[in-house]
């Protein structure tokens, strides 16, 4: 078998927020640096921070993530945060070529390989609850389709359950918020990466089967003949499922495929609230407007 | 010879703490702890118990503390009753029970180390991942902070802080463990008041019984906190954190705690991390906070490390400052997850396999639904046990299955399906008695549970305070309330008798001027949090408004007699008149019309609970922000404060009748003078009573220009307007000073000359300008901001100057010029209020 080319990919995210008034103090914390896992390297990391910052440190967080918490203590009235990534990715193992364990009378391990334990991962999460009517029945029906195969693998479940989400739910923004709620979703079954993969992970742990939240990005080729616009891309989401043979393996509902050599990650959690790229708090007045732009590019050579 | 059996009878089938009615004889069947006091109920007759009882109500409520009917909230709780009879503890019987707290405590910090930790306890599979990751109060963002303390610095880092048990007995000496409680338990302070009062009302029985004193235990914990420091370089700065706005109940049980141990008390907006310390916004301007006594519930402390929305209570980057290792929080977040009952069932496998010991005190026999065989247990004895939320109890009571109709408990069973792991079944333990007087006003058997307070120090040896919260069952049998009120009983543990007496309370009691000391060489008692000065201030500002309403409120209702000649319309006029004047000074919109009666005013502004102008509102705030920093006051001033409030603030209104309301505001104007003179003279002459002088000062200016720019506007001609000067004069305590002064009938340019020039007189605002200059100069000095406020305060003098120059000029004067310039001052002199706000509050200027 040939030896599977490595793409090297430079990622640059901003992060504006504009305030309505004057602010005086701003706590934050940012989760952009991408992780460093079977599939991808990370070869460098660059944070640039606008103002600028009195304070700044980095950590691994309780999920293995590295999260930056930073401090700006100047007025200001705009805050802008900018990510500069390189990262070298290696395409992943097919799914068709991975062990999958069948899904009748499967016990779980209490921690995977990385000494993780798989309880947060299968348990319900502030936005991915399972339990309670008539939430837990609307849940149920929708998972229940493809499961009812005898021999049905994980992985197996999984991807037939990727394709039912691509299938039933449109890809439409705006129509969404981090507040909404899966039950809200399945009813109108519109939103953006990130309520595809709150719904399916609710569904697949409330099958008992260990999934989490991954935020990262995904390079988009750009219409034929044209040239690639800055800025187009977009931070996207999608889940990993767990499988004792395995491991974690990626699943994107958004797209309908397993995650593959243009899916660059950056963090997992129990949900997008574990693994929000930033977050802060300020001492001040006004609302805040956010604007996000993307860049995912290949680099030459 | 003791004759118990005619003074108490214990329950038929139920043991008794006090007196065993098997016994041979009388002399064996009382409890030796409990022989001095049956002694003296047999000395003195059981009639004696009324008078004990009544003298605890009256000391309770003297102290104004931790008991009270009606708080500054008009909707308070019932509250805590506390029974005169103490539970008795014999030395050996409160050892043993010792040790076994003892044991739980090194149990469930190594619990808390491991779940924060390594997780051995979920891996190995001696406890349900899903108990400590379901439950709400588990902080995971905090994991690696322990694991990463663990590693690098070798050292352990602040664990569990205050923690409580409640204990309850199968039978004497039998105990068995109701609850755990981690998270900033309630009622330490509740306990102190109970033995404060307990201690004045019996002090010779206190004696006689060598009663173990729990000043000592303070002071242990005391030391514990300040040893945990991160850095001691520059001596230590502590602090009891609470929440910025809590139920009446936790103020006074928070406020009480800060200031038996001479902390300061903060609250969360009173903190900010910069650099990854946590400091504290003082009038002194920053100050680095070094330990934090931590009595907010909940996980709500860090906004910025917490799922969801942002908005809310905390100190965004605490926890960050945590992870550093710059500061030690007790209780440490996060520990609320072992609260859970759930863990009770696994609790025995743990502590073999964390402490390699048996479990001493055993927990009360717990069934955890989430696991199959339990569910049905439980589901099939249902209406015998007691059900509880396993996984989080605020807000949610526990049930007593015995209690429930048939309905309920099939109600029941549907929600625990629906959702198992969300509970636990106990089982409804049939517990001991001990006498009791306050529930039913005779000596009677009651069952009873407590609540013991301890710690581990840094050597790892927990420490127990002797002594606790007793309580009184609310319905027989095991189940009590985590807050909720009801009656206590204080706990007195007797000392081994001579020589064996605990030496270390006996001799260096009382301790807590010691930690006073401490903290004051460290320099912390000199600093003076900004919410604490700004609450003073607004106490003051409150303190002379409610004192103006209050004058306004009884010229309103006597005036007639002072010109009873008039008619009922000229009174009325009056009245209407003086209603206007008041909105004025209050800058209040009125809505009432002109031909509205006397009492329409009254019941509609100055007595209406709600009314910006009127005196229930007015005292509510005062009674708030004077709450707000219980710490600062004497127990007196909180008697006057509470004298002040608690008349006006009842839920079911101001009293009426004729002469109540009348005999009421003679009252009020005396405690409040009796408040406001008390702080002249009790307080120390620091920020805080500046603050607190600032703010009557700036009000009374205020107050004084509003009601002179009014008088400016009226036309003095007038009869009308003539009696208003008259009232004004009255109302602003001038009154004879002008009689005496210009033996004539009330004149603008008079009135001005007295109440706005004047320096020497105590009321002019000329005089209210050099007495804030006095305040301002005692604020810490940081010379910009000083010498800005000092420029404000110049050219309010100079405006004043020029308005008193304008007046002079007798019958030339613009009376309408006149008003505007006095408004513009008053405009002014709230500028001058705003300063002091940006720099000394809301440090939200840079360079401060």
């Amino acid at each position: 078998m040939a030896e599977e080319p490595t793409i090297r990919y430079q990622i640059r995210h901003k992060t504006s927020y504009q305030y309505g008034g004057r602010i005086d103090l701003g706590h934050n914390v940012a989760v952009l640096e991408p992780c460093t896992d079977a599939t991808q390297e990370v070869s460098s990391f660059e944070l640039q921070i606008e103002p600028e910052v009195c304070f700044l440190s980095r950590r691994e967080d309780w999920l293995g993530n590295q999260a930056h918490y930073f401090e700006i203590s100047e007025s200001h009235q705009s805050l802008d945060v900018i990510s500069i990534s390189e990262v070298e990715k290696r395409p992943p193992v097919a799914l068709a070529e991975l062990p999958s364990s069948v899904l009748e009378g499967i016990t779980w391990p209490a921690c995977d390989q990385d000494d993780d334990l798989l309880a947060p991962h299968r348990l319900e999460s502030q936005a991915c609850p399972f339990r309670g009517e008539p939430l837990s029945g609307m849940l149920l029906e929708f998972g229940s389709l493809p499961k009812a195969e005898p021999g049905q693998t994980v992985f197996g479940y999984a991807m037939a359950l990727t394709t039912k989400m691509f299938e039933e739910f449109q890809y439409v923004p705006s129509v969404t918020t981090t507040e909404t709620t899966v039950q809200a979703l399945l009813v109108d079954k519109r939103g953006v990466c990130q309520d595809f993969a709150h719904v399916m992970l609710s569904v697949l742990r409330q099958q008992g089967i260990p999934a989490r939240y991954v935020s990262g990005y995904l390079e988009t080729q750009p219409p034929p003949g044209q040239e690639k616009l800055q800025g187009a891309d977009a931070t996207h989401a999608w889940v990993e499922v767990f499988d004792p043979l395995s491991g974690w393996v990626g699943f994107d509902p958004t797209n309908n495929c397993p995650a593959g050599p243009a899916h660059l990650k950056v963090a997992h959690g129990r949900d997008y609230f574990d693994v929000q790229p930033v977050r802060g708090t300020v001492v001040g007045s006004g609302l805040s407007q956010l604007a996000v732009e993307v860049d995912v590019i290949r680099a030459k050579g | 010879m003791l004759q118990a059996e005619l003074l108490y009878q214990p329950l038929e089938g139920t043991l008794d703490h006090a007196f065993d009615p098997s016994a041979p004889d009388f002399q064996s069947a009382v409890s030796p702890a409990w022989r001095f006091l049956f002694e003296s109920l047999q000395r003195n007759s059981t009639d004696i118990l009324p008078v004990w009882q009544n003298e605890v109500s009256r000391v309770s409520r003297n102290r104004g503390l931790a008991y009270h009917d009606q708080g500054f909230q008009v909707d308070v709780d019932a509250g805590w009753q506390l029974d005169a009879v103490p539970w008795i503890f014999g030395a050996d019987e409160w050892s043993k029970l010792d040790q076994g707290a003892g044991q739980r405590l090194r149990l469930f910090e190594a619990l808390f180390r491991d779940l924060y930790g390594d997780q051995r306890v979920l891996t190995e599979k001696w406890l349900p991942a899903g108990i400590i990751f379901g439950h709400p109060l588990f902080t995971p963002v905090l994991i690696e902070r322990v694991r990463n303390g663990l590693r690098e610095n070798g050292a352990l880092p602040l664990g569990l802080g205050m923690s409580a048990m409640d204990v309850a007995f199968r039978a004497p000496g039998d105990p068995v463990a109701l609850n755990d409680r981690f998270d900033c338990p309630f009622g330490l302070g509740l306990t102190v008041e109970n033995r404060s009062v307990i201690n004045r009302v019996l002090p010779r029985l206190f004696r006689r019984n060598r009663v173990r004193r729990i000043a000592g235990f303070f002071e242990s914990w005391f030391e514990f906190l300040a040893e945990s420091a991160p850095s001691k370089e520059d001596g230590v700065v502590l602090g009891v954190l609470t929440d910025e706005q809590v139920e009446a109940s936790l103020a006074d049980e928070t406020g009480f705690l800060a200031n038996y141990c001479g902390l300061m008390r903060l609250s969360p907006a009173d903190l900010t991390v910069r650099e990854g310390r946590v400091f504290l916004r003082a009038l002194q301007g920053l100050v680095p906070v070094d330990v934090l006594w931590r009595m907010t519930q909940g996980a709500a402390l860090d906004p910025l490390e917490r799922a969801g929305a942002l908005q809310g209570v905390g100190t965004a980057g605490s926890f960050e400052a945590l992870r550093r290792g710059t500061i030690a929080i007790a209780s440490h977040p996060g520990t609320g997850v072992l609260q859970s009952p759930s863990i009770y069932p696994f609790l025995r496998r743990i502590c073999k396999e964390l402490l390699g010991e048996d479990l001493i005190i055993p927990s009360v026999a717990t069934w955890w639904c989430g696991q199959k065989e339990e569910l049905s247990h439980v589901l099939e004895n249902l209406s015998t046990m007691i059900i509880k939320p396993a996984l989080h109890h605020k807000g949610r009571p526990a049930l007593r299955g015995s209690l429930l109709s048939a309905a309920e408990l099939e109600d029941l069973r549907q929600r625990i399906l629906a959702a198992p792991h969300d509970f636990v079944g106990q089982v409804d333990l049939d517990i001991t008695t001990v006498p009791t007087f306050a529930k039913h006003g005779t000596l009677q058997p009651e069952p009873v549970a407590m609540r013991m307070y301890g710690f581990m120090d840094r050597e790892g040896q927990p420490s127990y305070l002797p002594g606790g919260l007793g309580r009184v069952s609310v319905g027989g049998k095991s189940l009590f309330s985590d807050q909720g009120g009801g009656i206590s009983k204080d706990i007195w543990v007797r000392s081994d008798g001579g020589k064996g007496m605990d030496a270390r309370s006996h001799e260096k009691q009382p301790s807590i001027q010691a930690i006073a000391e401490r903290q004051l060489q460290a320099g912390a008692l000199a600093v003076t949090p900004s919410r604490t000065a700004e609450n003073l201030f607004w106490t003051g500002r409150y303190a002379e408004r409610c004192y103006a309403v209050s004058r306004f409120t009884s010229r309103l209702m006597n005036g007639n007699t002072a010109a009873f000649n008039r008619s009922y319309e000229a009174e009325r006029d009056h009245a209407f008149d003086l209603f206007q004047l008041l909105n004025h000074i209050f800058e209040q919109e009125s809505s009432l019309p002109p031909e509205c009666s006397i009492d329409d005013l009254l019941e509609q502004v100055f007595f209406h609970p709600q009314h910006g102008a009127g005196l229930p509102s007015n005292l509510r705030a005062m009674g708030f922000a004077s709450s707000q920093v219980r710490e600062e006051w004497s127990l007196i001033s909180v008697r006057a404060i509470n004298a002040c409030t608690r008349p006006w603030l009842k839920v079911d209104g101001i009293p009426k009748g004729d002469g109540v309301r009348e005999t009421m505001l003679e009252d009020l104007e005396l405690n409040l003078t009796a408040f406001l003179g008390l702080n002249l003279d009790n307080m120390t002459r620091d920020e805080g009573w500046a603050m607190l002088e600032a703010g009557r000062r700036i009000e009374r200016a205020l107050l004084v220009l509003g009601g002179m720019s009014y008088l400016a506007r009226s036309d003095m001609g007038s009869e009308a307007s003539l009696q208003l000067a008259a009232s004004f004069l009255v109302i602003f305590d001038s009154s004879r000073t002008y009689q005496t002064r210009y033996r004539s009938t009330p004149k603008f340019a008079h009135i001005s000359e007295l109440l706005l020039a004047d320096e020497r007189y105590p009321r002019s605002v000329m005089n209210m300008f050099r007495r804030i200059k006095t305040c301002v100069r005692m604020l810490p000095d940081s010379k910009p901001v000083k010498k800005r406020i000092y420029d404000t305060l110049q050219e309010c003098k100079d405006s004043l100057a020029a308005v008193i120059a304008h007046i002079a000029e007798g019958e030339d004067a613009s009376l309408e010029l006149i008003a505007r310039d006095l408004d513009a001052l008053r405009d002014q002199v709230g500028q001058l209020f705003d300063e002091i706000t940006v720099h000394y509050f809301s440090h939200s200027q840079p360079n401060f």
